[in-house]
């Protein structure tokens, strides 16, 4: 009884705000529900959603950016918060300082960080458009209008917001590493690579495998950077599955379509997690 | 002379192998990191601090010439709605963030420490809704609210971040549950304690750190949320700061400097929680009990 009462409030919440709507999400993938054409009742189609969704011109290209965004972010993020996390973990004046700072990105809302850049990358009066054009001679005006500038300004804004999240949980995994055994590997004449390779790497390697994880999970997820900052253009090259299927479902009120997406990339995710979490369940049950 | 140095850094050495031998390296990577970290909150700080007229001066430089506060007070004059926003936003983020706490303490709790039938298919579910991608459940979210004439709420734009940040404030606490010792709670048993009060007199009291740590994550995700506030909410009464800024960038005249005043506004409160309970976060991220 005191367990119930325990768990119930949580489970009513979580079960009406994402259970029942996940549920619901699987229903409204196989019917041609449009809020624009509510009147009209929505009928089952069977899974012309999903053909839909993979003839759509731009089906391609927003897998194949979705899957680069993926790769490049989860990359970017894990390396970044890998180097940042040795530095933090060595001695130096004013590493609790810089400890406070790093994790700073992680607290400022997505919505401010992206009006912040679009002004900066101005053209007109950007203080690093000024910096780019006079220092570096990029013209700071194609990192919204061509393909590949977007692509790497929407990852490049998404591995600054978010490696600060890797960086803690390495610095954490790191702290457990026994300091004896960076004497005894020195003892044996290991050079500071061979030591990372031969001593730290092994055992940060389960949180990084979790980290890499986490990370995917959150690049699939996140698209309100993408959204704030090109829409997912141009050309749909910055164009996330989580952008279109917004753009689908509250742009174009394609619900049914927009429903179809979710499923996929639910199913996808599923597959992603579904080890990881078996894994520490067993740890919980234990 | 040289000599000295070398033995200096080689005894301040002995317990960091990683970058042994190279000491100017570690400082080389803090200054570009907190360059690259620190920069936008610069930028966006400085550029609030600038007259219209300096903004439009093309030899724009880092620091502003003539460093003014005329931005926040166009801002604070300019758009009477913003008090009634900045009400909204402070209301919706404390409520929601405060039901997060009780409702994920009590839950993870429970499967921290007891077992029941269904426990392993619960955590499991709790897993997967922190994980999977939050727009799957926001396109049926809003067809249901929808139909039941609930969209354009504030009250219930808090209940639904209740529920968003409830899987992942849960399975943070159950990790800090598991390691509290069971002893003491069996020691409050025996001296005739009821489970709740076991649960608010023994189990409340030791974890202050850890929700605190929890309130500091849902804190920031509630503040800084802009898809599911701007799905959610329609009417500018019942605006968030996110959102907010919206009103400011007009389709012919964006007013930038305002923009960037909000801006600051909006992430300084986050960033004093944040300096100030950063170590919990940490601690518990990290799975200890550290005090």
């Amino acid at each position: 009884m005191f367990i119930l009462e325990l768990l119930l409030p949580g489970m009513l919440f979580t079960g009406f705000c994402i259970v029942f709507p996940i549920a619901k999400s699987f229903v409204m993938s196989v019917t041609n529900w449009d809020l624009l054409r509510s009147a009209e009742g929505h009928g089952f189609v069977g899974l012309q959603n999903f053909k839909d969704f993979f003839t759509l011109s731009h089906a391609a290209k927003t897998i194949k950016v979705s899957l680069a965004f993926a790769v490049v972010t989860v990359a970017g993020t894990i390396l970044s918060g890998l180097l940042t996390a040795l530095l933090l973990n060595t001695r130096f004046t004013g590493r609790t300082f810089v400890r406070g700072v790093v994790m700073l990105p992680w607290a400022i809302p997505g919505f401010v960080a992206c009006r912040v850049f679009l002004l900066a990358l101005n053209p007109d009066y950007g203080m690093l458009s000024h910096l780019l054009g006079n220092v570096f001679h990029v013209d700071s005006a194609t990192f919204l209008s061509q393909e590949l500038p977007a692509f790497i300004l929407v990852t490049s804004i998404h591995v600054w917001k978010f490696f600060p999240f890797v960086t803690v949980m390495l610095l954490a995994a790191l702290s457990t590493v026994p300091k004896t055994l960076y004497e005894a590997a020195a003892l044996d004449g290991a050079g500071n690579v061979r030591q990372f390779f031969s001593v730290t790497l092994p055992i940060i390697s389960p949180t990084l495998t979790t980290l890499v994880i986490m990370e995917a999970m959150r690049s699939l997820r996140t698209f309100d950077l993408v959204y704030l900052i090109t829409m997912g253009g141009p050309n749909y090259a910055t164009n996330v599955i989580g952008n279109d299927i917004y753009h689908n479902a509250f742009r174009l009120f394609k619900m049914g379509l927009a429903s179809a997406q979710g499923v996929v990339l639910f199913l996808v995710c599923m597959l992603l997690v579904i080890p990881y979490f078996k894994r520490e369940g067993r740890e919980l049950m234990s | 002379m040289n000599h000295t140095l070398l033995s200096k850094s080689a005894r301040s050495d002995r317990h960091n192998p990683t970058f042994k031998r190279i000491r100017v390296l570690p400082y080389f990577t803090a200054v570009a990191l907190c360059i690259i970290v620190l920069t936008p909150f610069i930028i966006m700080v400085s550029y609030s601090l600038r007259s219209n007229a300096e903004l439009y001066n093309f030899n724009i430089s880092l620091f502003p010439q003539n460093p003014t506060l005329e931005s926040y007070r166009a801002l604070w004059t300019q758009n009477p709605h913003l008090k009634r926003i900045v009400v909204n936003t402070i209301s919706v983020t404390i409520l929601s963030t405060a039901l997060t706490l009780v409702f994920s303490t009590m839950m993870g709790y429970a499967i921290a420490r007891f077992r029941f039938a269904g426990r392993k298919p619960l955590w499991f579910i709790l897993a997967m809704t922190q994980s999977i991608p939050w727009i799957i459940a926001l396109i049926p979210l809003y067809m249901t609210l929808s139909s039941l004439k609930l969209l354009d709420d504030t009250g219930i734009l808090a209940l639904v971040y209740t529920a968003c940040f409830i899987p992942v404030a849960t399975w943070l606490l159950v990790g800090f549950f598991k390691k509290i010792p069971s002893e003491l709670e069996e020691a409050a048993r025996i001296d005739g304690c009821s489970q709740w009060g076991v649960f608010l007199r023994i189990i409340i009291p030791l974890s202050t750190n850890a929700m605190c740590a929890v309130g500091l994550t849902t804190f920031i995700g509630c503040w800084g949320d802009y898809i599911t506030a701007s799905t959610l909410l329609k009417s500018k009464g019942n605006w968030t700061l996110t959102i907010g800024i919206m009103f400011l960038q007009g389709s012919f005249n964006t007013e930038w400097t305002q923009i960037m005043a909000l801006g600051t506004l909006i992430t300084v409160p986050v960033v004093v929680l944040f300096l100030w309970l950063e170590r919990y976060l940490v601690n518990l991220m990290a799975g200890g009990i550290k005090e």
